[in-house]
């Protein structure tokens, strides 16, 4: 993966922005209960330090992966640790080990996709498709390393757009990593103005 | 014997570690999941190497063709027998040995998921070129491993595999090898 100019990281911040603002807005609208974004990061670091930087390779988190597929490419991944999923699943009466708490989470998941799936839309004037989601709960370093290995095939610059997700507290926060695949990533550029 | 003291290093993405014969250090890979870990060890010193594979092979060119030792599986296992060898003086080629774990599919069975596959391919691809047997693995599935080399006074280090949410299992030991040949015999 190449070096990116101040420009493009910002041009990839504001895709974030954008997405996990609708995001929040979908997921107001579904489950009644106010949402804020923080204002994105947009790293470009090598893996290991981007897995210390979202907690460390032996941490455990559940997962929602999606693929968002179309010209551009990209996998995106909602993260809770195991109290945020719970607190999640508890602020919507939902218990987290039940297969309901488990469904919510996918959907929770869902709407992140269609919501950056629609901001990409909407800026490059192509359509994407929304893959159906994968929920696990794994250690954090296996997750990232093989989302990073399957997506840019790189060990050395490792782009991850990274986006927290409030619900009525911090307690339920969710982090959103944006990860586009290395062949997509100069026509996601291309499209937003900034190639 | 000297006292000595544990020292838990890890082995992170891309990395090759050695532990010297007698050493009581740990190595260990936390969160493989398409990654490898690869320990090759000499059984009679106890001299032990480890690498944390990324993916299955090094491109001849560009910018990625500098990276880690470990990183790329071709050219770890190479990296760790030559580790070996060093480690240890009396160190025989023909006594090496390798134990392997990850090389999971976290993200279910989609087009460029397999990388966990063509990991394992690949590491049991370059064993064979190098003449190093593989005696025990833990690869595969949809889960993340943490795997963990444990040096011990005398004899070759034991390897162990955990899952999230179970207890470590001895994926290989001197010992238990011995309870089994012993098992095989009665």
């Amino acid at each position: 993966m190449a070096e990116y100019t101040e420009l493009q990281i910002d041009a990839l911040r504001e895709v974030a922005n954008t997405g996990s603002g609708h995001a929040a807005g979908d997921l107001s609208e579904m489950l009644g209960h106010s949402f804020d974004i923080s204002v994105p990061r947009a790293v470009v670091t090598d893996i290991e330090a981007a897995i210390d930087l979202l907690g460390g390779a032996g941490a455990e988190m559940s997962a929602v992966a999606i693929r968002v597929g179309g010209d551009v490419e990209a996998m995106l991944t909602a993260l809770f640790s195991p109290d945020q999923a719970a607190n999640l699943c508890m602020l919507l009466g939902i218990d987290a080990e039940s297969e309901m708490g488990q469904s919510v989470l996918q959907e929770v998941g869902n709407v992140l996709a269609c919501a950056y799936a629609n901001v990409l839309a909407e800026m490059s004037g192509i359509s994407f498709d929304v893959h159906p989601p994968d929920v696990l709960t794994d250690m954090l370093g296996s997750i990232v390393s093989s989302l990073v290995a399957a997506t840019t095939m790189d060990i050395g610059s490792v782009l991850l757009i990274d986006s927290t997700i409030g619900v009525n507290d911090a307690d339920a926060r969710m982090s959103v990593l944006f990860v586009p695949f290395d062949d997509g990533i100069e026509r996601l550029l291309e499209h937003l103005g900034v190639a | 014997m000297t006292q000595s003291t544990t020292q838990v290093r890890a082995v992170r993405i891309g990395e090759v570690q050695a532990l010297e014969p007698g050493s009581v250090d740990r190595l260990v890979a936390v969160g493989l999941g398409s990654c490898l870990g690869v320990a090759v060890i000499d059984e009679r010193s106890g001299a032990c190497a480890m690498a944390h594979v990324f993916l299955p092979e090094c491109p001849a060119t560009g910018p990625k063709a500098g990276a880690g030792d470990g990183t790329y599986a071709d050219r770890a296992i190479p990296a760790l027998v030559e580790r070996v060898m060093r480690a240890a003086a009396g160190a025989r080629r023909s006594k090496l040995f390798a134990v392997v774990a990850g090389g999971s599919q976290m993200f279910g069975a989609r087009p460029g998921n397999e990388v966990g596959t063509r990991n394992i391919e690949a590491v049991h691809a370059a064993l064979q070129r190098a003449g190093i047997e593989l005696r025990a693995h833990d690869v595969g599935g949809s889960r993340g491993r943490t795997m963990r080399v444990v040096g011990v006074h005398v004899g070759p280090p034991s390897v162990e595999v955990r899952v999230v949410g179970s207890e470590a299992r001895v994926l290989w030991s001197a010992g238990a090898n011995e309870d089994a040949m012993q098992q095989l015999a009665a």
